[in-house]
C-alpha cells in the first residue's frame, strides 16, 4: 500500500509549523518556507506532533535549539501529510526519516450534532499518522500500537488499572444522571462532571449537568507524580516514601500500558504506607516535565537520537 | 493496488482556519447543545485545563475549546484576563508566568550559575542550615536515577541552569516568598517536621508544588 499526499495541495495551505531555527544562520523560517523546511526534515531532526499551542512542544522545541538540532511542530493534520508510507515484500518504508514526540490527546467525543467533514478529515489524518508513526523504524515516544493510537490508557481509571495489572482502588461509576454512593469504602464519594472535568464532593454537584464520573476517595486526598520516559522514572516530591517504589511500579505501569512517555498520579495514604494509581497521563503538562527535566531532558535526547553522543 | 488521498476533494470541506482549529469546530456544535450557563466559564474551570490535566480532561484543550478559548471568542478572552489579574489570587499568578514563559527563560538564562557570587551565597546558605530547607523542598523534582545534583556544569546536554528547578532558586533563603504553603512547610522545617517520619508524608506531599498544582485542577480520582 502506498499513500502518497498532493504537495500542491499542501503548499496551498501552509502548515501551522513552529520551527526553531538551524544551529547556523538560517533565519527563522516563515510560514511560507516551512513547507521546505519539513520537507527536508532528516533523521538528525525530531518533528513533535502537536497542537499549536502546545507549551511542552515548545519547550523541547526550544531545548533542541540549544543543543544545536532542529525540531517542527506540526498538527495533527499537517503532519500526517508529511509522510509517505509505502509498503513493498513485507516491509514498511515511511519517509521522510525523522524522530517522533507524539503529543495528540484524544479526539473529543462528537456529538450527532458535529460536523461530519471536521470529524472525518481528522481520522483520516490521524489514521495516516497512525501508519507513519507505528511503522517508522525511528525512535517515536510514545509509539502507537497496532491496538490503539492511543495505546492502552483509557478514560476510565479502573479499566486503566486493570491495563495496568494494578488493583482497582474504588469502583467507579459513569451515569447520565448526578450517582449517589451505595456502599461507602472511604471517606468521601467524589463526582466528577465528564465535559467540564470539574471535580466536587458528593452531596455538592458540579456546576455543570454531566454525565458524571464518580469514585470514592480520600477528603483530602495528597498524590505523588512520576513522569516516566523510556526505563527511567523521576518522582515530583522528595517526600520520604521511597518504600512504596513508585518510581519502579510505574517502569512497570508503563511498560504495560505500552507508552514511551507519561506522566503517572499516585494517590499516596496519610501513613505513607500505600499507594494506589489514579491517573495515567500520556502528555504530561510543562509543570511536570519542568520538575523531572534535569533528568528527562537528556534521557529526551538520548531515546530520540541514540546514535548521537548526547 | 496502491491508493492516494486526494485533498482537492478533501481540503475544500474545512477552511483553512478550521483545519487549524478543527477541535474548536467540534466543540462548537458541542457547545450550542449544551445546557450549560455562562458563569461556569469560571476561573476555576479555566484552570482546570492547564498543563498536566490531559489524562483526565483529553484535555485542557478540549475544555478550553469547549469554553471558546480558542482565540474566536472575545468574552473568553476577559475571562481569561481576569483569570490573569489575580482574582485566583498567588496560584493564578503563578499560571501567568507559567504561559509568560518566565520561568522558561530563568531556567536558560543561567544567569544565577554564572554568577561566583551566586555558588558563594549558595555556600553560605548551606552552611547556614538552610540546605535543609532546600533539600527538602517538595517542590523541586529530583530523578530517582541519582543525577549528580552538585556538578558545577552540569549536563553537557542540558540547558544552563537546568540542573537547579527554578523554584529552588526562587525560594533559597526565603521560605516565606508568598506561598502560603511554603510557610506551612517552612513551620514544618523549622520543627523537624520534614516528611521523614512517616507521620508527616502526607503532610509534606500536600505542601509540594505538584499537589498544589493538581489541587488547582481538582481531586483526581
Amino acid at each position: 500500500m502506498t499513500t502518497e499526499t498532493d504537495a500542491a495541495a499542501t503548499a496551498s495551505h501552509p502548515p501551522t509549523a513552529r520551527t526553531t531555527p538551524t544551529p547556523s544562520t538560517t533565519p527563522t523560517p516563515t510560514p511560507s518556507t516551512t513547507t521546505g523546511l519539513t520537507s527536508a526534515l532528516t533523521e538528525d531532526d525530531l518533528l513533535i506532533v502537536a497542537e499549536p499551542d502546545d507549551a511542552v512542544a515548545s519547550f523541547v522545541a526550544e531545548y533542541l535549539d540549544e543543543v544545536g538540532r532542529r525540531a517542527v511542530v506540526l498538527d495533527p493534520f499537517h503532519a500526517a501529510q508529511l509522510f509517505t508510507v509505502a509498503v513493498s515484500g513485507g516491509s514498511a518504508l515511511v519517509t521522510p526519516r525523522v524522530p517522533m514526540l507524539l503529543r495528540i490527546p484524544p479526539p473529543p467525543v462528537v456529538s450527532a450534532g458535529a460536523r461530519h467533514d471536521a470529524q472525518f478529515q481528522y481520522q483520516e489524518c490521524v489514521a495516516q499518522l497512525w501508519a507513519a508513526a507505528a511503522l517508522t523504524d525511528l525512535p517515536v515516544v510514545n509509539r502507537p500500537s497496532v491496538v490503539a493510537f492511543g495505546t492502552a490508557v483509557s478514560g476510565s481509571a479502573a479499566r486503566t488499572d486493570l491495563a495496568a495489572g494494578q488493583p482497582v482502588s474504588s469502583v467507579e461509576v459513569f451515569s447520565s444522571t448526578y450517582p449517589d454512593p451505595a456502599r461507602q469504602t472511604d471517606e468521601a464519594w467524589w463526582v466528577q462532571d465528564t465535559v467540564t472535568r470539574q471535580t466536587t464532593r458528593w452531596p455538592q454537584p458540579p456546576a455543570a449537568g454531566g454525565p458524571f464520573r464518580a469514585r470514592w476517595s480520600a477528603a483530602d486526598p495528597v498524590f505523588e507524580v512520576v513522569v516516566v520516559l523510556a526505563g527511567a522514572a523521576w518522582r515530583c516530591t522528595t517526600a520520604e516514601i521511597d518504600d512504596l517504589d513508585l518510581p519502579g511500579r510505574s517502569l512497570a505501569v508503563v511498560e504495560r500500558l505500552g507508552l514511551t512517555l507519561a506522566a503517572l498520579i499516585w494517590r499516596v495514604g496519610d501513613d505513607g504506607a500505600s499507594a494506589h494509581l489514579v491517573d495515567v497521563d500520556p502528555f504530561p503538562g510543562l509543570d511536570m516535565v519542568r520538575m523531572t527535566w534535569l533528568g528527562l531532558g537528556p534521557h529526551l535526547l538520548a531515546v530520540l537520537f541514540p546514535g548521537s553522543a548526547a | 493496488m496502491p491508493w492516494s488521498i486526494d485533498e482537492g476533494r478533501v481540503m475544500p470541506f474545512l477552511t483553512a482556519d478550521d483545519r487549524r482549529n478543527v477541535m474548536a469546530v467540534l466543540w462548537s456544535r458541542l457547545q450550542k447543545d449544551s445546557t450549560e450557563s455562562p458563569e461556569e466559564t469560571s476561573a476555576e474551570l479555566l484552570t482546570a485545563g492547564l498543563p498536566g490535566t490531559f489524562a483526565r480532561s483529553p484535555s485542557g484543550k478540549f475544555k478550553d475549546f469547549k469554553e471558546g478559548k480558542d482565540g474566536k471568542d472575545g468574552k473568553d478572552g476577559k475571562d481569561s484576563k481576569d483569570s490573569k489579574d489575580g482574582k485566583e489570587g498567588k496560584d493564578s499568578k503563578e499560571w501567568k508566568d507559567l504561559k509568560d514563559g518566565k520561568d522558561l527563560k530563568d531556567l536558560k538564562d543561567g544567569k544565577e550559575f554564572k554568577d561566583t557570587k551566586d555558588y558563594g551565597k549558595d555556600t553560605k546558605d548551606t552552611k547556614d542550615g538552610k540546605d535543609r530547607w532546600d533539600r527538602a523542598d517538595p517542590g523541586v523534582g529530583v530523578p530517582t536515577t541519582r543525577f549528580p545534583n552538585d556538578t558545577p556544569s552540569g549536563s553537557p546536554v542540558g540547558p544552563p541552569g537546568a540542573e537547579y528547578p527554578p523554584d529552588r532558586r526562587t525560594k533559597d533563603g526565603n521560605p516565606a516568598d508568598g506561598h502560603p504553603d511554603d510557610a506551612e512547610w517552612a513551620r514544618a522545617a523549622a520543627t523537624g517536621r520534614t516528611g521523614h517520619d512517616p507521620e508527616d508524608v502526607a503532610a509534606t506531599l500536600r505542601a509540594s508544588r505538584i499537589n498544589r498544582y493538581l489541587r488547582l485542577s481538582g481531586v483526581v480520582i
